[in-house]
């Protein structure tokens, strides 16, 4: 069976990027999720069935535009922490709190939040071949 | 004639009486009714003692033959050891003839200088209570019989009822007339009508003086102003002005409130103990000299043969106290001596009197608070525009100070000088003052009151009190520290909610009271100083900030402007050549979408760059240089293809958005080239333009839509433009001129896109003006939203390139 990973990227070049390249280096199934109202709707199917690791990029929109509108939570208002929120979504559920979380960010060190992440989250820049975030993920696996 | 005859006459004659000539009319009839040459009623003077023996007598009213009227002078006492004060004292009728033991000795003047030769006299009682006798006289040799004496007492004992009714119609109408003159509505002043009633009372009661002093509203407590006489001898009554009180007899009814009657002043020393014992405590200076002052009024060599300096004053009071007092003075006619029932009326008169000039003092301290009021209103509103004035410029506080002192000199009477002292290093220091006084004053100018120095205003800010008013040199001896003539002084607080910042001082060398209004008038400036104190401390705060931002913003833009410049150059041959290598065709198949995204990036980084560079330029204000050339339809064409291949690249396929050239909008321009339009631009800018628009539509766009771009003229082919149409959030009305400001992004654009900062579309616009042309946006319709780059069209000036 297939390892599975979850990708949540909202740039589509980027996510065409790290999903090849999980694709490539684990031979794994990714779900690449493009915002967090998309991760947010599907976070009961991805509990059902839960991937060994969650790579999520820290800064991620809420929604593409749409006709329908959904409600944001007040809570997610700020794209630049969609990503740790994503990341206590996964540890609050019982179903999902032993995934293993990658958060990282393709802007700098900066772009890394001050406060502190969940548990067991680790956060990195990822380099433009990727081969870091490859790193972070076979590190998590093993 | 009988007694029933003569009562008869008397009652009608005193039935016809207005004047006090009427009293003389019924001792006619007395004269006449006893067959006499003349008649006199005799007073005992207030303070004898007729039991005693101690007191005399004086004429009260007389009538004799008017051609002896002109040579006697009817105005002679007479002692209790006379035969009239006998009369008076045991209360029998009497009569005798000259040359009668009992008659006094010498035998007084004006029976010397008159033809009487026989008396009758008879007693009275006057309405009052007080003793009085009824005498006759005949000069024939023809001498008085008993029943001529049971005849004049049956007279004696009507006439004092008789003798009323005249003096109360005379008061009456006396009360009647001040009353007409105070509700008479002409415009006459207070101060006029107060002349009209001093002088009806000069009429009623002829004498030589009827004077009113009152205290006003402007005077000094316990000062009187002399506030209308009706005078035919000016000395010794208008020599003062004013009086205090306590100050002589006028000043003791003042002090007292008790009215003053004195039958002779020129006896005064000779009646001193029963004036005193009457009126204690009251004193006299310049007692002596009056008697010798009057003799050369009346131009008597004997000062004894003049008449009575008769004296009656009453005060003017009201429930909330003493106004002053009238006082008339030596009467020019019979009666010479003023007897109960004028003191009586004038202190009804005084009370009418005290009445009206409390309520004028109240209509006028109300005329005055409101023309204060009125003042201070207005002087807030010119102090707000000389705030605002002052704002547009440079604050210059002391100035404004000073405006807000001469608000305040300008609104509380009497004001000679002001300072307003701010807090400073637990200091009070001087900040502004105002007023001539400080001319070369050593303290005008930035004087320390160190905090406490038990000062008044240092007091006052150390306790936090409110307004205070200090009129009490004795009390408060700081009031003279800076000035020693100031007798008032008034600290309002400088001070806004809990804050105290200083204090406003306000002086005065005035006596005169401040008006009733003044410390609320103190407190609203002083807080309206605190209030613009503290506007100025939190403007000088925020002008603080606003200079440190602003650094900040030309040290970004600065480094900005860096990036910019090290940027541009490599990404825009990057552009370049990736462009090269689609247009050319010089690449396999498969690698073209690629290449497509590689241009695509860079030309996103481009547009990044460039809008980096003009919001340097534009935060360091300077203008969007152009550089122009014609924009024909080819450029146009290339610059639009481009656009569309570009960010159809660069979006989501997902997403299924489509970037679609109208080409046929472009074509159709073709066949205007007749009209010889030309549109100039700067072309890099311009499609700097277009393809911001261009992200925008890709960002906001819904899902599986086409975003449009077309050309066309507009206005009556007055206007070109370039127009991006997309299906996306709806744009209303209100957002239109919202979208177009720097940094604006809606909620709704934030949480489609977590990249960009709401610089896009204000490039566009200044872009745009900077072309004479505009960005309009158009609010949804349809569905579908229109954002256009409008050029206007310069016709006659060349050949329109747009259809080569």
């Amino acid at each position: 069976m297939k390892m599975r990973i979850l990708l949540l990227e909202d740039d589509f070049l980027q996510r065409r990027d790290v999903k090849a390249a999980l694709e490539r280096e684990f031979d794994a199934d990714v779900l690449a999720l493009s915002c967090e109202k998309e991760f947010r709707d599907h976070v009961d199917s991805i509990a059902e069935q839960p991937p060994s690791v969650a790579v999520l990029d820290i800064m991620v929109r809420w929604a593409s535009a749409s006709r329908e509108e959904s409600a944001q939570p007040t809570d997610a208002t700020d794209p630049s922490k969609a990503g740790i929120r994503c990341a206590r979504i996964f540890r609050s559920d019982g179903r999902t709190k032993d995934v293993q979380v990658i958060l990282y960010s393709v802007l700098g060190e900066e772009s890394l939040l001050d406060e502190p992440l969940p548990e067991g989250v680790l956060s990195v820049v990822k380099e433009h071949d990727c081969q870091n975030l490859i790193e972070s993920v076979r590190s998590a696996i093993s | 004639m009988n007694s029933g005859e003569a009562i008869l006459r008397l009652v009608q004659t005193a039935a016809i009486q207005n004047s006090l000539d009427g009293i003389s009319a019924l001792l006619r009839v007395v004269t006449e009714s006893m067959e006499s040459w003349g008649a006199l009623l005799w007073l005992a003077v207030p303070g004898s003692e007729a039991k005693a023996g101690k007191g005399r007598l004086v004429v009260l009213a007389y009538w004799i033959p008017p051609e002896a009227a002109e040579t006697l002078q009817v105005w002679h006492d007479l002692p209790f050891d006379s035969m009239t004060g006998r009369v008076l004292q045991t209360g029998c009728a009497d009569k005798a003839s000259l040359g009668d033991a009992r008659i006094a000795k010498p035998t007084p003047r004006f029976i010397e200088k008159s033809e009487s030769r026989h008396f009758c006299l008879a007693p009275m009682k006057m309405a009052d209570g007080s003793a009085a006798v009824l005498e006759v006289y005949r000069g024939e040799d023809r001498s008085f019989h008993d029943e001529d004496v049971a005849v004049l007492v049956q007279l004696a004992a009507v006439l004092p009822a008789l003798y009323s009714t005249v003096t109360d119609r005379v008061g009456f109408s006396l009360l009647d007339k001040i009353s007409e003159i105070r509700r008479a509505s002409d415009k006459a002043t207070v101060s006029g009508k107060l002349k009209l009633i001093v002088g009806e009372i000069a009429r009623v009661f002829p004498c030589l003086e009827v004077s009113l002093f009152l205290n006003g509203i402007d005077d000094e407590k316990g000062v009187y102003n002399l506030s209308a006489y009706k005078t035919q001898w000016e000395g010794p009554w208008n020599e003062k002005a004013q009086y205090e009180a306590g100050e002589g007899a006028t000043g003791y009814v003042i002090k007292t409130g008790k009215t003053v009657r004195i039958v002779d002043l020129g006896r005064y020393e000779k009646d001193k103990a029963w004036i005193r014992s009457e009126y204690p405590e009251m004193t006299w200076s310049d007692s002596l000299s009056i008697r010798d002052r009057a003799a050369d009024y009346f131009k008597t060599t004997d000062p004894e043969a003049g008449p009575p300096l008769s004296f009656l004053c009453a005060p003017i009071r009201t429930g909330e106290g003493i106004f002053g007092a009238i006082r008339v003075s030596v009467s020019t006619q019979s009666p010479y001596y003023f007897d109960g029932w004028q003191a009586k009326f004038v202190e009804m008169a005084a009370v009418r009197i005290g009445a009206w000039w409390q309520e004028s003092v109240r209509a006028l301290q109300k005329d005055r608070e409101i023309l204060a009021w009125d003042r201070l209103m207005n002087g807030l509103d010119g102090m707000n525009k000389f705030v605002l004035a002052q704002l547009r410029n440079r604050w210059d506080e002391p100035a404004f100070f000073r405006e807000a002192m001469r608000l305040a000199h300008m609104v509380i009477p009497n004001t000679d000088n002001s300072d307003v002292r701010m807090l400073e290093d637990g200091a009070l220091v001087t900040k502004a003052v105002y007023g001539k006084d400080w001319d070369q004053h050593p303290l005008a100018k930035q004087a320390r009151y160190p905090l406490p120095d038990g000062s008044t205003a240092s007091h006052l800010v150390a306790n936090k009190k409110g307004v205070t008013t200090y009129e009490n040199a004795d009390k408060a001896p700081c009031i003279k520290r800076i000035f020693a003539d100031t007798k008032k002084f008034l600290v309002a607080p400088i001070e806004a909610g809990e804050s105290v910042y200083g204090v406003l001082i306000v002086r005065s060398k005035s006596p005169r009271p401040f008006p009733p209004n003044t410390e609320l008038i103190a407190r609203i400036l002083g807080q309206q100083l605190g209030l613009y104190h503290s506007l100025l401390l939190q403007i000088q705060d925020l002008q603080a900030e606003k200079q440190t931002h602003q650094r900040l913003i030309h040290t970004q833009a600065r480094t900005i402007g860096d990036v910019h410049h090290q940027v541009k150059s490599p990404i825009i041959s990057a552009h370049r050549a990736a462009g090269s290598l689609i247009t050319n065709r010089l690449l396999p198949g498969p690698l073209r979408p690629d290449v497509e995204v590689i241009r695509g990036l860079c030309g996103k980084v481009e547009r990044v760059v460039r809008n980096m560079g003009m919001f340097s330029d534009l935060a360091n204000d300077k203008a969007v240089r152009l550089n122009k050339a014609q924009l024909s339809r080819e450029v146009l064409l290339r610059m639009l293809r481009e656009a569309c291949v570009d960010h159809r690249s660069l979006t989501d396929p997902e997403r299924r958005i489509e970037f679609h050239l109208e080409e046929k909008s472009l074509a159709e321009l073709a066949g205007r080239d007749k009209v010889g339009e030309v549109v100039g631009a700067d072309i890099p800018l311009i499609e700097q333009c277009v393809n911001n628009l261009l992200d925008n539509a890709a960002k906001y766009s819904f899902d599986q839509t086409v975003v449009r771009v077309a050309c066309g003229v507009q206005s009556k082919r007055s206007e070109f433009f370039i127009s991006v149409t997309n299906e996306g959030f709806e744009v209303k009305p209100e957002d239109a001129s919202k979208l177009k400001k720097r940094g604006y992004r809606s909620e709704r654009a934030v949480r489609a896109s977590g990249e960009g900062s709401g610089i896009g579309l204000w490039i566009v616009d200044e872009i745009m003006r900077a072309h004479g042309g505009r960005l309009a946006i158009t609010p949804t319709q349809n569905g579908v939203n229109d954002f256009r780059l409008v050029f206007s069209i310069v016709k006659g000036i060349g050949r329109l390139t747009l259809t080569q």
